[in-house]
């Protein structure tokens, strides 16, 4: 019932942040900003660069709320404006760099004094390099495929699956040590 | 903790394999999936200051290209169609009389003596002689001529129901309808006209050199106008062109009477 009167909710507050009523572009902004928030901090290595992408987010949907056609779910329109906008970023920031498999070094352990809890996923995720944690963060999580990362990120799908394949790895370490060191 | 949810999605046995990179990803989507993360507090004021200061989208709707082109299509149509009606309906009148004579009508001696009997037709009482008029009728400088046999050919027929009407009726006002319609009500003529030999004829004007002066057929030579003829038989519009040629044969035959009561008496001298 509470999810029914959400949507009809969001509805009406789309239709109104179409006409420009700042009202209800804060009311949209207070129901999806943590969502976003961590989207952009998944792919940015940096609270406030996330930050600043969440806010680039949002102004890209207030603009583009009347494309919306309001058949598909809002949340993942929004989703996918943030992806956009973080890939936008990372590819306009620097040359993404992509490790080659015999230059793989272990990631820095992220054991801390109160034992690994459960954020310091986030914590192994920002010790990746750039290029492989944003082709994880697009395959594993977001559900890419390859031929689409490829297509996006301007790299082969070989380099794709690779980068993929490093990935995992490191973070299987990671998590495997930590785990044996906290229970060992 | 860690360790729990850790032991969730690892086993011991099982890391090594691949449904440990697929719980690897199941990790870190349920994770990632289900976290939020609340922005500081200056998050919404810089992003209102940010949508204050954008002015507000409008949207443009784009004019499709081939709306453009059709547009352009129908506008230059018109032009042409508008272009062609006004040139035709804005031509001076004694311009054409200028530039497209008709042939010179010449009478016939063997008609005119016949000229009394009742019913009978005008082409034959006038006669388009091409060589005399080719010899005789005087053109003035730049003018052009019709050739003869598409002039025969343009008016099929001419009928005077009574020569004698022509030097009865009293001459007609220019503007005096009434005289008009009373002399007309008697059918003194009928014509028909072929008009597509009519503008054919019109489209295929030649220059022609100054002919020879004459006198006598200067004095003979009708005149009517091709495109004002063209013009009438369009409208459908056969009383005016009735009444123009009931006036142009009514002061001709006046002049070819005292023409060729001239000419007989010059023989006989």
């Amino acid at each position: 019932m509470k999810i029914v009167e959400l949507h009809r909710d969001v509805h009406s507050w789309i239709n109104s942040a179409i006409r420009g009523d700042r009202k209800a572009q804060k009311l949209i902004y207070e129901q999806y900003s943590s969502r976003v928030l961590s989207i952009c901090r998944q792919y940015i290595a940096d609270d406030f660069t996330a930050e600043d992408l969440m806010i680039s987010t949002f102004m890209k949907v207030f603009r583009n709320l009347e494309h919306y056609a309001q058949k598909g779910v809002f949340e993942a329109w929004i989703r996918r404006i943030a992806v956009n906008e973080c890939i936008t970023y990372i590819r306009s920031r620097k040359k993404v760099t992509y490790t080659e498999p015999e230059e793989w070094v272990a990631i820095a352990d992220t054991k801390t004094d109160e034992g690994l809890i459960i954020s310091d996923l986030q914590a192994m995720l920002d010790q990746l390099p750039d290029g492989c944690r944003t082709i994880f963060n697009l395959y594993a999580i977001d559900g890419y495929k390859h031929h689409e990362i490829a297509k996006m990120m301007d790299i082969s799908e070989g380099t794709s699956k690779s980068q993929l394949a490093y990935a995992r790895k490191l973070l299987q370490q990671v998590l495997h040590q930590n785990n044996i060191s906290n229970h060992g | 903790m860690l360790g729990s949810y850790y032991n969730k999605y690892f086993t011991k046995t099982t890391f090594q394999t691949m449904d440990n990179h697929q719980n690897t990803d199941q990790l870190f989507k349920d994770y990632f999936e289900q976290r939020t993360l609340k922005p500081t507090d200056t998050a919404w004021d810089r992003l209102d200051t940010m949508l204050s200061v954008e002015r507000p989208v409008t949207i443009r709707k784009r004019v499709p290209v081939y709306w453009i082109a059709a547009c352009l299509v129908a506008l230059v149509a018109a032009l042409a169609v508008w272009r062609g009606q006004s040139v035709r309906h804005q031509l001076p009148e004694t311009e054409i009389i200028a530039d497209r004579p008709v042939p010179s009508l010449e009478t016939n001696e063997s008609a005119l003596a016949v000229s009394n009997e009742k019913e009978q037709p005008v082409k034959e009482l006038m006669q388009f002689d091409t060589e005399k008029v080719k010899a005789h009728t005087p053109i003035k400088s730049g003018n052009h001529r019709i050739k003869d046999e598409q002039s025969a050919d343009q008016i099929t027929k001419i009928t005077v129901a009574h020569d004698e009407t022509l030097k009865s009726t009293k001459p007609i006002e220019s503007n005096n309808e009434q005289d008009f319609q009373k002399v007309m009500a008697s059918n003194p003529i009928t014509l028909e006209i072929n008009a597509q030999a009519l503008l054919a004829s019109v489209e295929q004007l030649t220059p022609r050199q100054e002919a020879s002066e004459s006198k006598l057929t200067a004095m003979y030579e009708v005149r009517p106008d091709p495109d004002e003829l063209l013009k009438e038989a369009e409208m459908e519009a056969s009383s005016g062109l009735l009444k123009k040629l009931f006036k142009t044969l009514q002061s001709g035959s006046e002049t070819i009477y005292t023409a060729w009561a001239n000419r007989n008496y010059e023989e006989e001298q």
